[in-house]
């Protein structure tokens, strides 16, 4: 599979399923993402980009619907694959190297 | 919008958004889908109250869907091998399948970018094609195929009687015939007998003639259809000295009472006799064509008598019954009737047949031979855009080579080359199907009044089905061989013939002639046949109508008859007749029951004083025509012997008739008519023939005339009469003048049919001039395409081969040689067409039989001449392009690739 970048809002669901414990399905992403962000979160987007993040490789999700959840519902849970775990070590690399030395510079704009 | 159960506020999700979500998703992730946004409005109603989470539900459904879409053709554009083969998921947006078709779908628009011209060409030929059918289909489809718009249609039949001596299989009934069979029926559950009445609608408005039917008992019942208002008419209101009833169309009722819903109770003056409304019918039912009123037919037995024959009859057959045991049942009462009244009965059957049959039996075999003369020319269509698909595909012989070789399956090659076709005829098709609306309407403007359920015509869903399953079929027929052609395209070939693509390929020569000989051999068939419909309209337009319908103009008057009984009717129109022979410009007038090709008659049986009974099967009849003493001059009907009518014969004159030729000829043959007598009524009345004029053409024009006889109107009056009025040339005004001498005995009497008497002859061709328009325009544009199609051919034939004809001239061939060599391209498609084609026109001409008038199927000339035309135009088109090949200079042409 050839090599592609993560998106920003890629990366940042991505970072919000391992806060959430390496598995989870969209409402917690959501919620998550509002709480770190500050904003409101379109859940068909995280939707989306949990399906997008799944056909690249970096999520495998099941259907659950043992009624294990507390309402009973179906939901469809979303894992991190260690092709994920990679891509964000990398991502996280490349980021922290940008960022070295930047940061002072912010405040004197 | 469906409630959530829970308690709370409601979480309701707008059923479109399901269904939006279905477009995009599997079932499994639409639930997870809006269980999560469920739990999500949950949280908020929590956090942020019922309203503002309801507000972040509307956003969260008004995006979703534009984001899905977005994601869906983001795939699409970048669908790649990796996309392909990674590991389906349930959700996966875009299967294999879907992905391979797409693909296609985006080289074809890519190779189409990059030639319009094409594209322009072939879809403009696809649509004039599916275009025409398209047009047909609707009219085969709401004429023919549409059920009767009555419940159980399959139940319904029409009841004729026979007259095999006559070989007569549609004729009328009399009252006392029906009334036996009905009363002895078991297999009928409602039988009706219905004729057409002139009958003048006084005090609403304008008086008017309206189209009112006489029905022998209720029509709606035994068609099966409820009123809309009131009730249908009864069986004891049709009995002698019942009351005035009247049963009002939907449209007549809206047009002439503004739809009032009060109807109900009114009286109507009717000829002066007032009818109480006690119905009003659905909207859209007319039956028979163009009823307006529909009333108690009171036929009494002594002015109609047994042997008086003039009513229809329409019958709906018991649940547990079938055709044949009415049939069975019927023709029984019918033998027991001719044994018991052979005066009247003798030689006479009951024939059945389906309503749908009897509506439209008649244009069945006319209109599916349109359909397949319509299908004849797409043919030619789907051929022309064949050979520019294989001229086309020989600038692509070393892409399809390439692609083969770097794997792409002969399959994949003809399925992507399938879908260009199926593009292109799609394309068509849309183009096609907004050609047909227009076609549709042109073809109900000149369409024949003869052509029934018109009304059913239309583009509807089921003709668009139709077009677009023809747009499948057609991308078949016209893609299929030459995909197959160019997917056997090998890197080996290519290399082997170089970039020649005439060279080595020869069944791809042998498939471009094939089908430019299948497009004359079509086009041929078309030209014979239309060109045997001209000559047979050209045979009808030489008959002699027996009169003369040049500057003469008619209308009908109908009196009122309980204003105007017999004495006060024929006042009446001999007063009329003096006032307009007054007019200027007026040469003279004269008055008729019946109009010259009026299609409608009355006959009547008789028997020839001084002679025994004729037997019944023998019994001989007239066609019966009341007229004025003025009639034969004001159409200009030839006086052979004797005399015609005079003003000394009244009613108390000796009664007098003036016979037809054939009627001379048949029934006196070898001996003078004149002072033989005739009754029709075992000799109470006796009536002496005085004069032989020439036959007319009666009923319309390609029917045989029959035997006539006219009877002064002074002695046998009718209330309806039709009014010749000859002038020395068109009178402008005339018609003013007319209402204002009619007006002046009595304003109440409406002039209705007003019209030229060479109209009439137009309306009475108007089925073969229609058929003959629409063949003619079929094989034109048959003609057009396969001469453009050839045009084309030969012109590419001429690029392809600019390099060989330089190589010819230069060692020593002359120009006359090359045009030789070019025009032979296109002749020898030619020849070998047109001798397929004679081999077809001599098959196929048979089933125009039934349309042509005096014209033999296998007419020599015409087919001499088809030929003629299509080898003037073969030529033609074959000759531009051999002229070009001969202006190439020689070294130019061997410089050609």
């Amino acid at each position: 599979m050839a090599r592609e970048t993560l998106g920003d809002f890629e990366h940042q669901i991505l970072l919000a399923v391992l806060r959430l414990g390496g598995e989870s399905y969209s409402v917690p992403v959501v919620l998550e993402l509002e709480e770190r962000t500050g904003r409101e979160i379109a859940q068909a987007a995280v939707f989306i980009v949990l399906r997008r993040l799944e056909n690249k490789g970096l999520l495998e999700s099941r259907i659950d619907d043992s009624g294990n959840s507390e309402t009973g519902r179906t939901r469809r849970y979303f894992e991190l694959t260690p092709l994920a775990i990679v891509r964000m070590r990398e991502s996280r690399k490349a980021l922290v190297r940008l960022w070295e030395g930047v940061e002072a510079k912010l405040d004197e704009v | 919008m469906t409630a959530n159960s829970r308690e709370g506020p409601a979480f309701r999700i707008p059923k479109v958004f399901r269904w939006l979500l279905s477009a995009f998703l599997s079932p499994a992730d639409r639930t997870t889908v809006l269980n999560d946004l469920e739990e999500l409005f949950r949280h908020r109603v929590d956090r942020d109250g019922a309203v503002l989470a309801s507000m972040w539900l509307r956003r969260q459904l008004r995006h979703y869907p534009t984001r899905l879409a977005k994601e869906r053709v983001a795939n699409l554009l970048n669908s790649g091998p990796q996309h392909r083969e990674s590991k389906a998921r349930p959700w996966q947006m875009g299967g294999s399948m879907f992905s391979a078709i797409s693909r296609d779908v985006r080289v074809a628009l890519r190779g189409f970018k990059r030639n319009p011209g094409f594209v322009i060409v072939a879809t403009l030929t696809l649509a004039l094609g599916i275009g025409a059918n398209t047009a047909i289909f609707s009219v085969v489809n709401g004429v023919l195929l549409e059920p009767l718009p009555y419940p159980e249609p399959d139940k319904l039949v029409a009841m004729t009687m026979t007259n095999e001596e006559r070989g007569d299989r549609r004729g009328p009934w009399s009252v006392q015939n029906l009334q036996d069979v009905e009363s002895e029926s078991r297999t009928f559950a409602s039988i009706s007998g219905y004729q057409w009445l002139d009958y003048t609608l006084t005090g609403v408005g304008e008086p008017e003639l309206v189209n009112t039917v006489g029905v022998t008992n209720g029509l709606l019942e035994t068609l099966g259809i409820p009123p809309m208002i009131g009730r249908d008419i009864r069986s004891d209101e049709t009995v002698a000295g019942g009351p005035s009833v009247a049963l009002l169309s939907h449209s007549f009722w809206q047009e002439r009472f503004g739809g009032d819903a009060s109807i109900l109770g009114q009286t109507i003056q009717l000829s002066d006799v007032p009818f109480e409304i006690v119905g009003v019918a659905p909207p859209g039912f007319e039956f028979p064509r163009h009823a307006q009123l529909w009333v108690p037919g009171r036929w009494d037995a002594q002015t109609y008598p047994r042997g008086r024959y003039f009513l229809r009859v329409v019958g709906r057959l018991s649940p547990n019954a079938t055709i044949e045991m009415a049939q069975a049942e019927v023709s029984g009462v019918a033998t027991r009737l001719a044994e018991e009244y052979p005066q009247s009965n003798g030689s006479r059957g009951v024939a059945l047949f389906s309503l749908t049959e009897y509506t439209v039996g008649d244009v069945r075999l006319e209109l599916l031979i349109m359909f397949g003369a319509v299908g004849l020319v797409l043919l030619i269509a789907c051929a022309n855009v064949a050979n520019l698909v294989l001229a086309r595909g020989s600038s692509r012989v070393g892409e399809m080579a390439v692609r083969a070789t770097l794997g792409a399956s002969r399959g994949t090659i003809v399925r992507q080359l399938l879908t260009e076709s199926l593009i292109l005829s799609a394309l068509g098709a849309a183009i096609g199907a907004f050609l047909a609306f227009w076609g549709v309407e042109g073809l109900r403007a000149i369409s024949p009044g003869t052509v029934p359920r018109l009304e059913n015509v239309a583009v509807d869903i089921t003709v668009l089905s139709f077009a677009a399953c023809l747009a499948v079929a057609v991308a078949v027929l016209f893609g299929l061989a030459p995909a197959f052609r160019m997917a056997g395209v090998s890197i080996a070939g290519v290399v082997r013939d170089g970039r020649d693509p005439e060279a080595g390929l020869g069944r791809r020569r042998i498939l471009r002639s094939g089908l430019l000989a299948l497009e004359m051999a079509i086009s041929l068939v078309l030209l014979v046949g239309a060109g045997l419909l001209l000559k047979s309209f050209a045979q009808i337009r030489t008959v002699d109508l027996g009169f003369d319908p040049h500057n003469a103009t008619q209308f009908t008057l109908s009196v009122p008859e309980p204003r105007y009984q017999a004495e006060q009717t024929i006042d009446f129109f001999r007063s009329l007749e003096e006032r307009l022979a007054a007019l200027p410009g007026v040469n003279a007038i004269g008055m008729n029951s019946g109009s010259p090709l009026g299609r409608s008659h009355t006959s009547i049986g008789f028997d020839i004083i001084g002679r025994p009974p004729f037997p019944s099967e023998e019994q001989p009849f007239f066609l019966v025509r009341r007229i004025t003493p003025g009639y034969f001059e004001s159409v200009r009907i030839s006086l052979l012997a004797g005399r015609a009518f005079n003003a000394d014969d009244r009613a108390e004159s000796p009664l007098v008739t003036v016979i037809s030729q054939t009627a001379s000829e048949q029934y006196f043959p070898g001996i003078d008519p004149i002072g033989q007598q005739v009754t029709f009524d075992q000799g109470q009345t006796i009536w002496t023939v005085v004069g032989v004029v020439g036959d007319v053409r009666s009923l319309d024009v390609t029917t045989e005339t029959e035997p006539e006889a006219y009877f002064p109107h002074a002695q046998w009056s009718v209330p309806t009469m039709t009014v010749t009025v000859r002038t020395v040339a068109r009178v402008a005004g005339l018609v003013p003048l007319l209402r204002r001498e009619v007006a002046a005995l009595d304003p109440m009497l409406p002039l209705y049919r007003i019209e030229p008497l060479d109209r009439l002859v137009d309306i009475s061709t108007g089925e073969e001039r229609f058929y003959l328009f629409l063949l003619g325009l079929f094989a034109g544009l048959a003609v057009l395409l396969a001469a453009v199609g050839l045009y084309g051919v030969v012109t590419y034939i001429v690029s392809r081969r600019t390099r060989e004809i330089g190589i010819r001239v230069a060692l020593g061939a002359k120009w006359k040689d090359v045009a030789r060599l070019v025009l032979w391209q296109g002749m020898l498609p030619t020849a070998v067409g047109t001798a397929m084609g004679l081999l077809a026109a001599f098959a196929g001409t048979r089933v125009l039989s039934s349309l042509l008038y005096q014209v033999d199927p296998w007419d020599a000339p015409t087919f001499v001449l088809g030929t003629g035309v299509l080898f003037g135009v073969a030529l033609l088109a074959s000759f531009f392009p051999a002229r070009a090949a001969t202006r190439i200079p020689p070294t130019e042409a061997m410089r050609a690739e």
